[in-house]
């Protein structure tokens, strides 16, 4: 069994990589609520792991495939916008145009992230997570030679298609107000 | 990247798009990153591209980037909410897995070892529960088991035990004597006070008869002078030859012996067998048989040196039982001298114990079945011997296959007296003879209306009172016709009818007995009894069959002539003979019963004649003729 010190030491470790781990989870899912039960689900686990003594040293890649699991998992079960949008209404009361500007937002995200495919998809939020290319390349067992060019051209993709969209909306709206 | 194709020139390789997000990201090695550093400061295109992909990484981060409108959680709200899920699911965890707790912490931290370990772990384990098994195995069954010394042991302790339930003990046993390979068996019963030098008491019953004996007696059989020199000759005690203490004591003193221990299913055999030099009469091997469930000794076998050939001789229990000597009148009747074997050989020769029930044994172990049977057919030869059968109310019965009781009623003091004097001879007899004054002084009603009906019994049935019958009066008229005058016709029809009267009571008392023996021992018992009681109950038999015969001839003589010249045809009787000993003695008595009745009704008046004098004088005839046939074929 661990001690004490060990108790404190792998909440340390939780502390320090809870924020790129929300990101990664948030840049996975899209909303605060299945991120946050992503890293929640991802520290316990680790947590469990630790203490069985199934992993004995800090294992950041562990940790972010631990959570990339559970966000599978929750995208699995379809459990993604609806919940987040009600949740966020109720805790964080905003303006009708601030709701329908997050709403476009990641809705443009979402569909420019779907021109990725699932591996860049989660190599970019891995990234966005403050994962290292070694540390990417163990969690999606890739060669890590792979990830950079990958990632780059998974940006320019989304890059494009991101802007695409924008301008088609813009458009779309511009011919709109014409009318 | 390097591009190993590409020529190796002054100026380093430019990057692709993926080797300048590395580059961004800080992921090359320092080397590499000078070098593209380098590069971007003379490279405009490369600069536009680094732009390029800066901006991709920005249009990425900005969309995926959380709303700013979002508050996320802090890390110790989701801590929080760790440790407690970690909690709760620990100690849902323990709970189900207490087992696996336990069992990790109490058996098997060799279970979480490295496979080879725990394969020889196991191994060792697997041999030590074999050895334990092994080890137990071996040790229940030396529970059970005994050797010699502790059979033997045991034995004499169980024997000693017993004989602390009662004050002053005397041993009774009765002992099957037999020499194997020889017919010849006697039944020797022995009454010993357990005390230093105690009394000693023997009866033994062979061929002769059962019978007392005394110091020397000259009808001591064979068999039992035999053992006894052997017994003398190996220093075994003689007066308690089935004793363990008498085995322990005779072990004990040899000098080079084997000893064999045999399990049987619900005994040991324990044979000694001694190897030291052989002389005449000395037991070469002594088997003793002992009970497991008291260790109580049951049979003594010995074997023995003869002057040619071995002799083997078999003493086997048939009753055993501890009695206290105040309950017992075997000894009242010695002399005070401390002990029978010290009593001098001219000592006074010892009379029959007082008749006593409780010279038998009270308790357990119950006599055999051959040994009641045996006492039954001796309780019939002394009744009948004394004629206590004929008619006298005399039952022989058993009582709780413990003992035969002969129980019944006389006339006279002196006949009961002679009765219980010829029954208390004999083993397993319980006399209770009453005589009639006794009975209607001191017994109950129930007895009483015995002794009434007994009173009654006792008194002639009929007596023979010629009546004035046409059968009688065709007697008269045979009488006038050889020359009597009238009155001595009729003294003469009297004389007949008493005579006639008599002679029919006498056989029916004779048939009766022979009925009661037939159904009693006529189911084939008596062919597993002992020959002396085969030869007792032939001799009843014979003597009853003989007595009838001679009723039967008397009375034929005198009224053959007589019916004769009252019928005109002679009788045609369907003679018939019953295929046992036992049916011919019930058929025996039917037409014994028969003749007594017409007897009665035509010679004392005591029934009504039925039919005609003829016919009464075919029926008489007939049941004679029966009667001689029966007789005829009963005879031994």
């Amino acid at each position: 069994m661990n001690s004490q010190n060990s108790l404190n030491e792998i909440e340390k470790f939780c502390r320090d990589e809870y924020a790129g781990l929300y990101r990664y989870a948030w840049a996975l899912l899209g909303n605060k609520d299945d991120a946050q039960e992503t890293v929640q689900e991802s520290f316990l686990r680790f947590h469990q792991m630790w203490r069985q003594g199934a992993i004995r040293e800090h294992d950041r890649a562990l940790l972010f495939r631990l959570a990339r699991n559970v966000a599978i998992d929750l995208q699995r079960r379809a459990r993604t916008a609806q919940h987040s949008t009600i949740d966020n209404v109720i805790a964080f009361p905003r303006t009708p145009e601030e709701l329908l500007l997050e709403k476009e937002t990641e809705h443009y995200t979402a569909q420019a992230l779907d021109q990725l495919s699932k591996k860049e998809q989660e190599c970019l939020a891995l990234r966005l997570g403050g994962l290292s290319y070694g540390e990417i390349a163990g969690v999606l067992e890739l060669s890590p030679n792979s990830i950079g060019p990958m990632m780059a051209r998974a940006l320019r993709r989304f890059r494009q298609k991101y802007e695409e969209i924008l301008e088609t909306k813009d458009r779309e709206t511009r011919f709109t107000r014409r009318r | 990247m390097k591009k190993f194709w590409k020529p190796k020139t002054g100026k380093p390789a430019s990057p692709d798009d993926g080797e300048l997000l590395a580059f961004l990201d800080g992921e090359l090695r320092p080397p590499r990153q000078a070098e593209i550093r380098q590069l971007l400061e003379s490279d405009w295109n490369l600069r536009v591209r680094l732009d390029e992909l800066e901006r991709d990484v920005a249009a990425y981060v900005s969309a995926t980037q959380p709303p700013a409108s979002t508050d996320a959680p802090t890390f110790d709200d989701i801590w929080r909410k760790v440790e407690t899920r970690s909690t709760v699911d620990q100690k849902s965890e323990e709970a189900p897995a207490n087992i696996q707790v336990l069992w990790r912490e109490r058996m098997p931290t060799w279970m979480l070892q490295p496979l080879p370990l725990r394969i020889a772990l196991s191994l060792c384990l697997a041999l030590l529960f074999t050895a334990g098994l092994a080890f137990w195995l071996l040790r229940s069954n030396q529970l059970h088991k005994v050797s010699a010394e502790e059979l033997v042991q045991l034995a004499t302790q169980a024997e000693a035990l017993s004989l602390q339930r009662v004050g002053d003990p005397v041993i009774y046993r009765r002992i099957q004597l037999k020499r194997i390979g020889a017919a010849e068996s006697v039944q020797w019963e022995s009454w010993k006070d357990a005390r230093p030098s105690g009394q000693f008491r023997q009866r033994i019953a062979d061929q002769r008869g059962g019978r007392m004996l005394r110091e020397l007696d000259a009808n001591q059989p064979a068999l039992l002078t035999e053992l006894e020199t052997i017994f003398r000759a190996n220093q075994f005690d003689a007066e308690r030859p089935l004793s363990a203490a008498s085995f322990a004591a005779w072990r004990k003193q040899l000098n080079q012996s084997t000893d064999t221990l045999t399990e049987q299913k619900e005994s040991w055999r324990l044979t000694t067998s001694v190897a030291a030099p052989r002389t005449i009469n000395t037991i070469i091997a002594a088997s003793l048989l002992v009970r497991k469930a008291d260790w109580h000794a049951l049979s003594l076998q010995l074997k023995v040196q003869g002057e040619h050939e071995t002799q083997e001789y078999e003493l086997s229990e048939l009753a055993y039982d501890v009695l206290p000597l105040q309950a017992l009148t075997v000894f009242a009747d010695l002399a005070p001298t401390p002990s029978a074997s010290a009593t001098p050989a001219t000592a006074p020769p010892l009379v029959a114990a007082t008749a006593s029930p409780s010279l038998l044994p009270l308790s357990s172990p119950l006599p055999t079945a051959a040994a009641l049977l045996e006492a039954e057919v001796a309780a019939f030869f002394a009744l009948h011997q004394l004629q206590a059968d004929l008619g006298e109310q005399i039952e022989v019965l058993r009582e709780g296959n413990r003992q035969v009781v002969v129980r019944g009623l006389v006339e006279q003091a002196e006949r009961k007296q002679k009765l219980i004097e010829a029954l208390r001879a004999i083993p397993l007899i319980a006399p209770q003879i009453l005589t009639i004054e006794e009975a209607a002084r001191n017994l109950k009603p129930t007895l009483s209306e015995r002794v009434s009906e007994a009173t009654i019994a006792s008194e002639p049935a009929v007596r023979a009172t010629p009546q004035e019958n046409v059968f009688q009066q065709r007697l008269e008229q045979y009488f006038l016709h050889r020359g009597m005058d009238r009155n001595r016709a009729s003294q003469q029809v009297a004389a007949l009818s008493n005579t006639i009267v008599a002679e029919a009571r006498g056989a029916l008392s004779e048939a009766w007995a022979l009925r009661r023996l037939a159904e009693r021992f006529g189911g084939g018992q008596v062919a597993e009894s002992s020959p002396a009681a085969q030869q007792q109950l032939t001799a009843i038999m014979s003597d009853q069959v003989t007595r009838l015969k001679a009723r039967q001839r008397n009375l034929q003589t005198q009224l053959e002539p007589l019916l004769t010249s009252l019928t005109v045809a002679p009788s045609t009787v369907m003679m018939t003979s019953g295929a046992t000993p036992k049916e011919r003695a019930l058929q025996l008595f039917k037409s014994v019963e028969q003749f007594y009745s017409l007897t009665n009704s035509l010679f004392a008046g005591a029934g009504s004649a039925t039919g005609s004098a003829e016919s009464s004088a075919r029926q008489m005839l007939a049941a004679l003729a029966q009667m001689e046939s029966t007789l005829r074929h009963l005879e031994p």
